[in-house]
């Protein structure tokens, strides 16, 4: 069973239709992405999968339970970590994460344990007793995704939980997630960050003026606009000859020699790589280097929406 | 019920700690409260030591001036005498009377035959309560003699004899008079000091029961709401909890300045059960008024405006300043729709003795404001959680 279904998510506010028609599914232990810029639709989409918005048509379920801003069964599922932050600068570290935890119904040695964890795994077991507002801006929003954990849901919706954030508590925060899914729990991924996408999620939407314009691994999506890995062979010896006779090898769309390197076009590089450096070295390079790129999402995002992601 | 008391107990704490609640709703009326009775004590009617003193000028020694003298006497200090209207000014100028009746030359003669006559009250201008109180009585007296005055001449027209007839009905209005005066002026009305801090108290408690209407709107710029309703938390339990917190602070602020009040500066409440249920109903009351204010408005800032300005307008309309009730008038039917007044009035009629039955039409009337406004509140606060 999945542990998402949004089905036709549609909401307008006056003439502007902010979600039109999205659709996606997480199952356990995915992490999911939705990329666009801002304005996409992320968050409004978000709104209602939290049952914070009503949507105008399309369901959302969570663990098989309909949401809407009426129900509240299926919210103990998720874990919710907004965009902007949500905590109380007057309380301390752990009498936020324990206020939250009771709106959860925990409590007692439960309650304090877990909390006791949730600070191990944001770094912040040390400040646990300080109040919020004597935070930095990191350590707020590591406070924020923490929120998010207590209750350990199936379901973690992260809101472009990176805006903002100094580039060490981004990466610790990106490490975060990676250990979350590797746990087990579904994560809803929001951003406009594209290095965020690729690294993290396991499918991505892209998402814009409210519609998924496409969706599916970056390696699908990535297809969808033709492109394929990028090799670069840096070496010495007879480097047109080798160009041509990689060039020659089913799956090498393209081959070009340069000062130094052969730079390659090629279908699924890592499948066909130890191929290529046998060819290339037979050819009679002597071989220094090899640097494989994938193709990746900004030029699919470009070449589904027209635009570039930050726009 | 859960996810009310986290909330509640979550707000609380934030509350105290920020020490908003301390300074509005606790220091705050206390200094007031001594600051308006060290300057205004003597003004409030009903002082315990409040004895008016009063004077009748009477060219004979009437019907009239002997009654007059009586009810003056029966709620003041010995009456003084003045055969002319000169010397009388003289004693009230010079501050040794409140004031005095002036009864003129054949007044008694001319309402035994039936005609016309009017009685003057001349004030010490320092002595508003004490003058209007004689002029109460004089226009009192004046309307009893019109009922001696239908009284008679029924019983003429019926065939009685006048000579039985008149000494009985002045004695009917005699009686009538002593009584009136006894309860108006001794016993339901707060003294100086219990007024002040009465006063301050419910003006005070306005901005207390505001403090959980107003964390709503907080909590929902702040993004904090948003979180809460994203857990399995209903928007009741959300309402359900910023009420209970107004009504907790409230509660809390209006005792403790009563208890303040008694300990610190001689405040006399009376029964502390008719007393108790009066802080209740007003909290009530108080709670239901801030729901609907911040029901209406947009932003924290706007809501704290808002509330200033119907806390200032319902405590000046409710008389926690000064008491503008007996005024008369316009003014006196607008308040009488402040739950102030029927605080002040339900207290007044307590700490004269009262109990439980004397608080309850007070009570009434905070409850039924309480229930009706709290109907409002519930609709426009419902919508707040939404926006």
């Amino acid at each position: 069973m999945n542990v998402l279904e949004a089905r036709d998510l549609a909401k307008s506010f006056g003439d502007l239709k902010a979600v039109d028609g999205v659709s996606f599914n997480i199952a356990p232990g995915e992490t999911y992405g939705l990329l666009g810029p801002n304005g996409a639709g992320k968050t409004t989409s978000i709104s209602m999968v939290c049952g914070l918005l009503e949507a105008d048509a399309g369901e959302v379920r969570v663990m098989g339970q309909l949401m809407s801003p009426r129900t509240v069964a299926p919210k103990a599922h998720l874990g919710l970590v907004p965009q902007d932050l949500a905590v109380y600068p007057d309380l301390t570290a752990r009498e936020n994460i324990e206020f939250f935890g009771r709106l959860y119904g925990m409590k007692g040695k439960e309650l304090s344990s877990r909390a006791g964890e949730v600070l191990e795994v944001i770094g912040l077991t040390e400040r646990g007793n300080d109040r919020a507002k004597e935070f930095s801006g990191g350590m707020k929003r590591r406070l924020n995704i923490g929120i998010g954990l207590l209750h350990r849901p199936q379901l973690l919706i992260l809101d472009e939980p990176t805006v903002g954030v100094d580039p060490q508590s981004r990466n610790a925060i990106l490490e975060s997630v990676e250990v979350l899914a590797g746990e087990g729990i579904a994560v809803l991924y929001t951003t406009h960050y594209m290095e965020e996408a690729e690294r993290l999620c396991d499918r991505v939407a892209i998402i814009d003026e409210g519609k998924v314009k496409a969706e599916g691994t970056r390696r699908e999506l990535v297809q969808l606009v033709g492109q394929n890995d990028r090799v670069s062979i840096a070496g010495t010896g007879p480097l047109a000859q080798v160009a041509s006779m990689l060039g020659s090898i089913a799956g090498v769309t393209e081959a070009t020699s340069h000062e130094q390197r052969v730079d390659l076009l090629v279908e699924n590089a890592s499948g066909r790589l130890p191929e290529l450096l046998a060819s290339a070295a037979t050819a009679g390079m002597s071989i220094s280097g090899v640097e494989v790129e994938e193709p990746n999402l900004e030029a699919a995002f470009l070449h589904l929406t027209g635009k570039a992601l930050r726009d | 019920m859960r996810s009310l008391l986290a909330i509640t107990r979550k707000d609380l704490r934030l509350r105290l700690r920020d020490r908003s609640v301390i300074i509005t709703g606790l220091l705050a009326p206390l200094v007031l409260a001594l600051i308006f009775n060290f300057v205004f004590g003597s003004a409030f009617a009903g002082d315990a030591d409040f004895e008016p003193s009063y004077g009748v000028v009477a060219a004979e020694d009437g019907e009239t001036a002997r009654v007059l003298a009586g009810i003056a006497d029966s709620i003041g200090s010995e009456p003084q005498m003045f055969a002319s209207v000169e010397e009388a000014e003289a004693a009230v100028d010079a501050g040794d009377l409140d004031a005095v009746f002036v009864i003129p030359t054949g007044f008694d003669q001319s309402i035994q035959a039936g005609g016309g006559g009017e009685l003057e009250v001349i004030g010490n201008v320092d002595s508003p309560t004490a003058t209007q109180i004689a002029a109460a009585i004089a226009s009192g007296y004046g309307l009893g003699l019109e009922r001696v005055q239908l009284s008679i001449a029924a019983g003429i027209a019926a065939g009685g004899d006048p000579a039985t007839l008149v000494p009985a009905a002045i004695g009917d209005q005699n009686r009538t008079q002593v009584s009136i005066g006894k309860i108006e002026a001794a016993i339901r009305q707060l003294d100086g000091t219990t007024y002040a801090v009465a006063g301050m108290a419910v003006f005070f408690l306005m901005f207390t029961a505001q403090f959980g209407f107003r964390s709503l709107l907080d909590e929902r710029r702040d993004g904090t709401l948003a979180r809460i309703l994203a857990t399995p938390t209903s928007p009741n339990s959300v309402l359900g909890a910023k009420t209970l917190v107004s009504f907790l602070l409230g509660l809390m602020s209006l005792t403790v300045l009563l208890i303040a009040g008694a300990l610190l500066m001689g405040a006399q409440w009376g029964d502390p059960l008719a007393v108790g249920v009066l802080v209740l109903a007003a909290v009530a009351a108080a709670v239901s008024i801030s729901a609907v204010v911040s029901g209406f408005a947009r932003t924290p800032e706007a809501a704290e405006n808002q509330h200033a300005v119907v806390s200032v307008v319902l405590g000046m309309l409710g008389g926690t300043f000064f008491p503008i009730g007996q005024e008369g008038g316009v003014l006196s039917t607008l308040t009488e729709l402040t739950p102030h007044h029927w605080f002040l009035r339900g207290l007044a009629n307590v700490a004269g003795g009262g109990g439980l039955a004397e608080a309850l039409p007070a009570v009434g009337w905070l409850l039924v404001m309480a229930v009706v406004l709290g109907s409002v509140a519930a609709w426009v606060m419902s919508r707040q959680v939404w926006k």
